[in-house]
């Protein structure tokens, strides 16, 4: 009996497999559709506003500003001294931007698939695991624009940048798979539990409080460090200050243990909404 | 022949909950306690449809069309059983294709393409032809939320048939177009149909069934309640609609080549039985209806000169009998029996009774109770549906007084196949010629 059974759990994960392959192939071959959803989606951001793409160079200054004077100037929070910068805004701003990125994502993730009810109920063979893949990859276009303005301000306050900035690629990568899986989760779930999206907000809230973003990490208590240390946004944001302000190599286990999250996250995503998917047109 | 559908004793059903917190009560219920009402929109359903056939999917609002529809398109999962589909499939469901409203129509041909597998290169080459279709002008290039049903409709259906799909299905999808598209489509329906491809539609057009499918599928209560020809399929199914009678023999068929024909209730109609029982009797008291009750029409029959079958739907041209079954309460002296036929837009088509007949009915008594049988050839009328008046008067030509008058004592459906009878026209002629000459 428990031979059967767990002969019974290696088919199932070799199902699950087989689930995850196929599902990463529909994602190629639908890469025309995905390229011109996200064209349309990043117009729809920006088109017809009135300072169309400025936005996504006036949010990140605007954010700045604010929360700089509120932490910086009213409660006069100094970055780490191992950071590399004296600025707190840029220090801030460095944090501020990759969770920005990560926190909108996984937002408008959990709409991806409510808000296109119609193709999901309407369309033959609707391959509606793009949705969230669209949000995100509308949302990264969004935050190179930010990154290039980090780049600049990193430039006027430091003078300079280091050869280990590139490293942020790999950093953008990671946080791009593992919000495609978390959006995938959240929008297939979402469909079902239409109070997802409040506890979402919650979560995202105490996510920005409980990273290290306007505080260093050094002010953790030692004793709690490693629990923060599990959320992944903390060492994408350890990473960008490393390598953009102080020009130093990112920390290899924090870099080692996103890349774990995020693939796996990923692959629990695709499974997870692949055996949600066949219920969507019904229940929306 | 090679399948194209086949489905195999699909069940669709839903849970309804009479409150949304209920959804949630019966997840956390510790011991799974039951609160959802099962609704099965589909019970049990099998068919096979050949590559190449067309078929019209017909019922009431309810009856299931859809969620088949959807269920064969992939959209929806049946609760039990099998659909297998062959070929690519290319859909209009429920008034429109999934286009996305914020879209520009153009960018939805694009993205509608690309769902079912083409490059943008490809769509760019099919571009003009699905414009050219659609018809709908500089819209085109405005998001389909401002469109009517009209435009929105035209964009789908040239989007849906300028993919080249193996199989087409089309749900009610064409009853917003106006008349000209209707045509437009019905000619590349029929296209599709001389190229071997296979359609599938749900209407409650019965006239398109009967011109553009070989066969149908009848769906009641979720159930096939009649497959097989077009034709005798759609007489059933209107004659149900009309009188909420399934007429007598009809049974739910499974096996496709199975047919009835009218040698069913000539089997069924005794050798012995008298004249009047033969007469396929409708009730007329629901009908509205007027008259001083010097006599009252009681039932009023339609059927065959010959073969006293209950006509629902006719062509034109055949030999039929309008029959009253008239209780008479005061004495007539000169009672006039006629009926008349009016088409939808309440316009007099023609009317018949003992006077245009030029014959005299004898008085009538208290007490009797007569059947009066009026006998002619249908003439030859435009498609659509017509409604038979009824009635007993007693006087002249002249001066006559309504005993009782049924405005619609019977429905009648007039579908013939032949080109002019689609025209919209009242009367459709019969022997025409046309010629060209050179004029010197």
């Amino acid at each position: 009996m428990p031979l059967s059974n767990r002969v019974g759990a290696g088919e199932a994960m070799k199902q699950d497999f087989r689930i995850f392959l196929d599902f990463s192939r529909r994602l190629w071959t639908n890469r025309f559709m995905l390229k011109m959803m996200t064209d349309r989606e990043l117009k729809a951001q920006y088109v017809g506003s009135l300072f169309g793409l400025a936005w996504a160079v006036i949010n990140p200054l605007a954010l700045m500003a604010v929360y700089g004077i509120v932490f910086g100037y009213f409660f006069k929070t100094k970055p780490d001294p191992s950071s590399g910068t004296q600025s707190y805004m840029l220090y801030l701003v460095c944090g501020l931007i990759p969770w920005q990125f990560f926190a909108q994502t996984v937002t408008s993730c959990a709409d991806a698939l409510t808000k296109n009810s119609n193709l999901i109920k309407k369309a033959v063979d609707f391959p509606s695991e793009i949705l969230p893949v669209v949000t995100v990859f509308s949302s990264v276009i969004s935050h190179l624009i930010g990154v290039a303005v980090l780049l600049i301000l990193t430039v006027i306050f430091n003078g300079s940048l280091s050869p280990w900035t590139l490293v942020i690629f790999v950093y953008i990568f990671f946080i791009v798979v593992l919000t495609v899986g978390l959006g995938w989760i959240l929008s297939s779930l979402s469909v079902y539990l239409k109070d997802l999206k409040q506890v979402l907000g919650l979560v995202i809230m105490a996510g920005f409080f409980f990273t290290p973003i306007f505080y260093p990490a050094s002010r953790i208590p030692a004793a709690v460090l490693w629990i923060f240390k599990l959320n992944p946004m903390f060492h994408v944001v350890e990473g960008y200050r490393l390598t953009m302000l102080a020009g130093r190599p990112p920390v290899v286990n924090g870099l080692i243990y996103l890349a774990v999250v995020s693939v796996v996250t990923f692959a629990m995503g695709g499974i997870f909404f692949r055996r949600l998917k066949p219920g969507f047109a019904e229940v929306l | 022949m090679e399948i194209a559908i086949s489905v195999k004793n699909i069940s669709k059903s839903y849970r309804l909950y009479k409150a949304p917190p209920d959804k949630l009560k019966e997840i956390l219920n510790p011991f799974g306690r039951k609160y959802h009402q099962e609704f099965r929109a589909l019970n049990d359903v099998s068919f096979e449809i050949k590559k190449g056939e067309s078929v019209g999917i017909v019922g009431r609002n309810g009856s299931g069309k859809s969620t088949l529809l959807k269920l064969i398109c992939g959209v929806l999962q049946p609760t039990s059983g099998e659909v297998s589909v062959q070929g690519r499939v290319s859909a209009l469901l429920e008034l429109g294709a999934g286009f996305n409203q914020e879209y520009t129509g153009r960018q939805n041909v694009y993205m509608n393409g690309a769902l079912r597998g083409l490059t943008k290169e490809q769509v760019d080459e099919k571009l003009e032809s699905i414009l050219d279709f659609a018809d709908i002008g500089d819209f085109i290039d405005q998001s389909v939320k401002t469109y009517s049903s009209g435009m929105y409709v035209r964009l789908a259906f040239s989007c849906a048939v300028n993919v080249e799909p193996d199989i087409l299905i089309v749900d009610e999808a064409l009853s917003v177009g106006d008349i000209r598209f209707k045509h437009k489509c019905f000619r590349k329906i029929e296209s599709f149909r001389e190229a071997g491809k296979t359609v599938l539609m749900v209407t409650h057009d019965i006239g398109s069934v009967k011109s553009f499918c070989d066969n149908a599928i009848w769906i009641n209560n979720g159930k096939i309640e009649q497959i097989g020809k077009a034709d005798a399929v759609v007489r059933d199914y209107s004659s149900f609609m009309n009188y909420g009678l399934v007429s007598k023999g009809s049974v739910a068929l499974k096996d496709t080549k199975a047919q009835r024909g009218n040698e069913v209730s000539l089997v069924q109609r005794g050798n012995e039985a008298s004249f009047d029982a033969d007469i396929p009797w409708e009730e007329v008291s629901h009908s509205s209806s007027f008259g001083d009750g010097g006599a009252i029409i009681k039932r009023v029959a339609f059927y065959g000169k010959d073969d006293f079958k209950k006509i629902a739907i006719l062509e034109g041209g055949e030999s039929v009998v309008f029959s009253l079954d008239i209780e008479v309460k005061e004495a007539l002296d000169m009672p006039i029996v006629a009926c008349r036929l009016d088409n939808k837009y309440g316009m007099h088509i023609f009317g018949v009774s003992n006077l245009t007949v030029g014959e005299e009915l004898r008085p009538l008594n208290a007490g009797e109770r007569v059947v009066v049988n009026i006998e002619f050839v249908f003439p030859k009328l435009g498609n659509g549906h017509y409604v038979i008046a009824a009635a007993i008067a007693n006087g002249t030509n002249q001066a006559h007084v309504q005993q009782h008058f049924v405005h619609e004592a019977y429905i009648v459906q007039v579908i013939n196949p032949s080109v002019a009878a689609k025209m919209g026209h009242c009367i459709v002629l019969e022997q025409t010629w046309i010629s060209l000459m050179d004029s010197k």
